[in-house]
């Protein structure tokens, strides 16, 4: 019998504050409540706080502060809130720390004020190199402030930068597209995340395309700028990792693996989640709720579904699932788990078995919806 | 039996036979100003709505007339769709006299001729009313010259009214009585009753209208029927005064019910004859036709869970409507559900409209198809009605189909695109009678089966709404039919096969195949649709593999809603009909049907 040391946690911290609501923004998220930022970090630092004492104070080896748009806090704020997280949890020596940042809100002496704080990844929604298609998502940048942003974020001597990008907007073209990727090379990021836009009920471009005003590409158009993007990252030497994430060699960003591979995180403020005690909780989603202290949610996670989230996470990244990881952590393989219905999606070519991992295929990383509905 | 007059009302839709109608009873008093209400005769919720009359009924009205008598005038109202005719027939054997009314302002129309030889045919003593003089568009002079030319009649008995107003009210009540014959028969004769309707009570069970020709009735009587052969026990009989009147009995000449413990119209026929079983009549009342379906379709649940409510509703509507047949049927498709014979379309859409309506029963209907005679080498003939029964064309030596003559009304204006229409639609004469200025009737012969596919719809079109249809059955034609299969991803489908002319097999499978390409959604996988007759394509569409079904964020640490967004899929999915590889929601199979129908 051996006995493995529990891994370090994840931490994480979402600060819900934005300039502008974008066009297609469903997260939890707030425009013109910055008056609000000093109340939330006291909040925030208070449940970080009791959070550290109530887990025992387990290790972390990342940390990732989400929005939001946390370069909308000044720097006492999000390095009061740093500080809190070392108290409460010791932090890994070599931990991976991230900041979101919108261009646009990034400035030198915050930039060296995150670097101070320990911070050495950052995050940089860049989305797209037209300021046509940035008007039209809502956001407030152009690529110009993307530009000064990686300037700004390498002066202070962050070196690990990543740029998320997007693509399937309405009236974007491949070449648009391509345009918005050759800008993004020639900042050489060591991490890009780029994902095909969903288009989320209740949000105002969901209305416009529902209504016809505006018109997404066709489902051939934004798979052909999925591929595109693939083999230009590659050609870069962004390696991919997961379906929507590549990286240089070494820079996957290992928070969102830990989550993928249902390390334990623990989440801090509204509508943060956490994975801890095989329960997943979900901290009141509205910010309001969250200041006037409503309790989170907990869900218990059973066995079965445990297995469905194992492979609901890990097919998401290129490695897939490991046999043996799945069957340290559920206590039988795979295919014990899974049985006859691995067949239909291994038959239609959508998943594959390769060096003792279960993976998506090429194609089966297009449709892994319903790879994992057959799994289900 | 002086005393009593039995009489129907003819008339073309619309000209006033419902409020003529109401204008007699209110006039006898038969009902209180209370309990009246717009189209008393008519029952069920869709007869108002629609203004048809679905089934007949009948009502009691005493009459006093100016010279003091008391007469009994027994209404019998008649249904007034040609899918009914047969019920109309029935009803006309209960009668010894019938009103003929005539719109003023529209003359003679089609369906007054049909049924006026219909009544003729009976025997019956007719009475020409004029309606709706009160228009401003009545021509009375015109009518009347009609009624002398087009029907025969004396134009010096027609009575103008206006059912609208009561005006003349009084002289067709006079009318009645004066030219009407009474009835004849024997009141010490055997017993011989007719019975022209059966009704459904919750409580008391089959109600059956009935017209005594010989002999009396009364509770206590043990009868017999003579074509179906059961045996019953009279428990009451009275007559229909809008509410059923218990009487002490009923006698030759006289209309009225009987009870006598009958519990689903289904363990009788309408038409059939009531004599008494220790003292049988020599022969039953002539005319005695069986109801016969001419349109069948098949009828499942769109949730197959429903298939008992289906059935119990079915069973329901029928103990109600003996004219409504079905048998248990089963796709693999669409799992269980019943083969259904229709008079017409209209009884069809009466029926599923009832089954949505009253049993909340979501339903998909399969293509609408008439009886074909099918001759095969081997010298057997048999009838076919179902896609699934089709034989292999190889023994088959020959196939004929019913041929219907239809009379269709139009302003002369539009007489051009009506010939057009009955060209499209197979039919093989078409002739022209000029009723009026500016009205004519195109008398074509036509197959039903093409009928069924929304021939009327088109006719309202090209006619801008003033054409009208009608029919009868005719006879059996040669023609050349063939089984179309609809092969999705290669496996046929049969809820969506269906017999039709080769000459326009291609056609309808176009359309089948580009609906479906439309209804359904893309898979993993390219699925081809094809339209087949013998293995044969005759028309096919692609449904192209979908490329994308994945979600490119996970939601941060949200990992709850991406399970629940999982599991709707999974959802979505179990709702869908399984057809080899491929998921095929309802709604395909009702677009497919329904936009075939319209
Ligand atoms: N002006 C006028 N309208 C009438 C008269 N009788 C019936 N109608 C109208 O004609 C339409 C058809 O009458 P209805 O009794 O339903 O005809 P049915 O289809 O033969 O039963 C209705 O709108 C009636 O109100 C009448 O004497 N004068
Ligand atoms: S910046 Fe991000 S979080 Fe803020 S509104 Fe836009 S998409 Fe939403």
């Amino acid at each position: 019998m051996h006995s493995t040391l529990p891994k370090p946690i994840g931490l994480y911290v979402h600060l819900p504050f934005c300039v502008r609501k974008c066009a297609y923004c469903d997260f939890a998220s707030y425009a013109g409540r910055q008056a609000d930022i000093p109340r939330y970090v006291d909040a925030v630092v208070q449940e970080i706080t009791r959070r550290g004492a109530e887990t025992g104070h387990p290790s972390a080896d990342t940390i990732f502060l989400g929005g939001g748009t946390p370069s909308l806090l000044d720097e006492f704020q999000i390095t009061r809130i740093l500080d809190a997280l070392f108290d409460a949890f010791p932090i890994e020596q070599n931990a991976e720390i991230t900041c979101e940042c919108n261009p646009g809100t990034l400035t030198p002496p915050f930039a060296q004020a995150l670097r101070q704080a320990g911070v050495n990844r950052l995050s940089l929604g860049a989305q797209a190199a037209q300021t046509r298609l940035l008007r039209l998502l809502g956001r407030i940048h152009d690529w110009e402030q993307v530009i000064a942003s990686v300037e700004i974020a390498r002066q202070a001597g962050f070196e690990n930068i990543n740029l998320d990008l997007m693509f399937g907007l309405p009236s974007q073209t491949v070449s648009d597209f391509r345009e918005t990727l050759a800008a993004a090379m020639a900042l050489c990021p060591t991490h890009v995340s780029c994902y095909g836009l969903i288009v989320e009920e209740g949000t105002p471009i969901c209305r416009e395309v529902t209504a016809g005003k505006l018109v997404l590409p066709n489902e051939e158009v934004e798979r052909d700028m999925y591929e595109f993007a693939r083999q230009t990252f590659a050609e870069h030497g962004l390696q991919q990792y997961e379906i929507s994430n590549f990286a240089r060699e070494g820079y996957a960003c290992r928070h969102n693996i830990g989550c993928w591979t249902r390390v334990r995180y623990l989440g801090f403020g509204c509508a943060a989640h956490s994975f801890f005690d095989q329960c997943r909780t979900m901290n009141p989603p509205q910010l309001d709720a969250y200041l006037a202290g409503e309790e989170p949610k907990t869900e218990q996670i059973s066995k079965d579904e445990a297995r469905f989230e194992s492979m609901m996470l890990g097919l998401r990244m290129t490695r897939g699932v490991k046999d043996e990881d799945f069957t340290r952590m559920h206590g039988l393989s795979i295919r014990d788990a899974f049985g006859a219905k691995l067949d239909k999606p291994i038959n239609a070519g959508l998943l594959e078995w390769h060096e003792g991992a279960l993976r998506l295929t090429r194609l089966g990383m297009d449709l892994q919806n319903s790879v994992l509905v057959d799994l289900m | 039996m002086n005393h009593i007059r039995n009489f129907c009302i003819i008339a073309h839709i619309d000209h006033g036979k419902s409020t003529l109608a109401d204008r007699l009873i209110q006039a006898c008093g038969a009902v209180s100003q209370r309990e009246f209400r717009d189209q008393v005769l008519d029952s069920m919720d869709i007869e108002r709505e629609r203004g048809i009359t679905i089934k007949s009924n009948s009502i009691t009205l005493p009459y006093r007339a100016p010279d003091g008598q008391n007469y009994q005038l027994n209404l019998i109202d008649t249904p007034g769709h040609v899918d009914f005719s047969h019920e109309v027939r029935r009803s006309l054997l209960a009668c010894d006299g019938a009103l003929i009314v005539v719109d003023a302002s529209q003359g003679v129309e089609a369906q007054t001729v049909a049924n006026l030889y219909l009544a003729l045919d009976n025997n019956l003593e007719l009475l020409p009313i004029i309606n709706k003089i009160d228009l401003p568009a009545a021509d009375v002079d015109r009518v009347l010259e009609e009624i002398d030319k087009d029907l025969g009649l004396d134009p010096f008995a027609a009575i103008p009214v206006s059912a609208k107003t009561g005006v003349g009210i009084q002289d067709v009540l006079k009318g009645i009585v004066e030219k009407l014959p009474c009835p004849k028969g024997d009141p010490a004769g055997p017993l011989k009753a007719l019975v022209f309707d059966a009704q459904f009570d919750r409580y008391r069970g089959v109600i059956l209208l009935c017209r005594i020709m010989d002999g009396t009735v009364k509770p206590g009587d043990p009868i017999h029927f003579m074509h179906s052969g059961w045996d019953y026990t009279v428990e009451e009989v009275g007559v229909n005064r809008l509410k059923f009147c218990p009487a002490e009995q009923l006698s030759a000449g006289e209309v009225g019910y009987i009870i006598a413990g009958i519990k689903s119209v289904r363990e009788i026929e309408v038409g059939d004859t009531i004599t008494q079983l220790d003292r049988p009549a020599a022969e039953p009342v002539p005319g005695y036709q069986k109801a016969k379906s001419v349109v069948f379709s098949s009828i499942y649940p769109i949730n197959s869970d429903e298939y008992r409510e289906l059935a119990q509703a079915l069973d329901k509507l029928a103990i109600n409507d003996a004219s409504l047949t079905y048998e248990r049927d089963s796709s693999a498709a669409l799992g269980f559900g019943f083969r259904c014979g229709f008079l017409g379309l209209l009884h069809l859409d009466v029926v599923q409209e009832r089954l949505q309506r009253e049993f909340d029963i979501g339903l998909v209907v399969s293509a609408p198809s008439v009886r074909y005679k099918v001759s095969l080498k081997d010298g057997d003939v048999i009838e076919v009605d179902n896609p699934g029964n089709w034989p292999d064309p190889i023994k088959i030596a020959g196939v004929t189909e019913p041929y219907i003559k239809a009379s269709i009304l139009t302003p002369e204006e539009y007489v051009g695109s009506v010939m057009d229409l009955c060209r499209e639609y197979r039919s093989a004469s078409q002739q022209m009678n000029y009723l009026c200025v500016g009205r004519v009737e195109v008398v074509s012969e036509m197959p039903l089966g093409e009928v069924l596919f929304d021939f009327y719809g088109k006719l309202k079109t090209v006619t801008r709404g003033y054409g009208s249809f009608d029919y009868v059955t005719i006879d059996y034609r040669e023609t050349d039919v063939v089984k179309v299969e609809i092969l999705i991803n290669g496996e046929p489908v049969d809820a969506l096969a269906y017999l039709v002319h080769r000459d326009k097999a291609r056609a309808r499978a176009l359309h089948y195949c580009e609906q479906l390409a439309e209804a359904i959604p893309r898979h993993q996988f390219k699925i081809p649709i094809q339209g087949v007759i013998g293995g044969k394509i005759i028309a096919r569409s692609t449904i192209q593999a979908y490329r994308k079904d994945v979600t490119a964020k996970c939601y941060g640490g949200d990992i709850t809603r991406k399970k629940k967004l999982l599991e709707k899929q999974k959802k979505g999915k179990a709702k869908m009909k399984q057809v080899g590889q491929v998921q095929i929601p309802q709604k395909a199979f009702i677009s497919v049907l329904a936009a075939d129908r319209k």
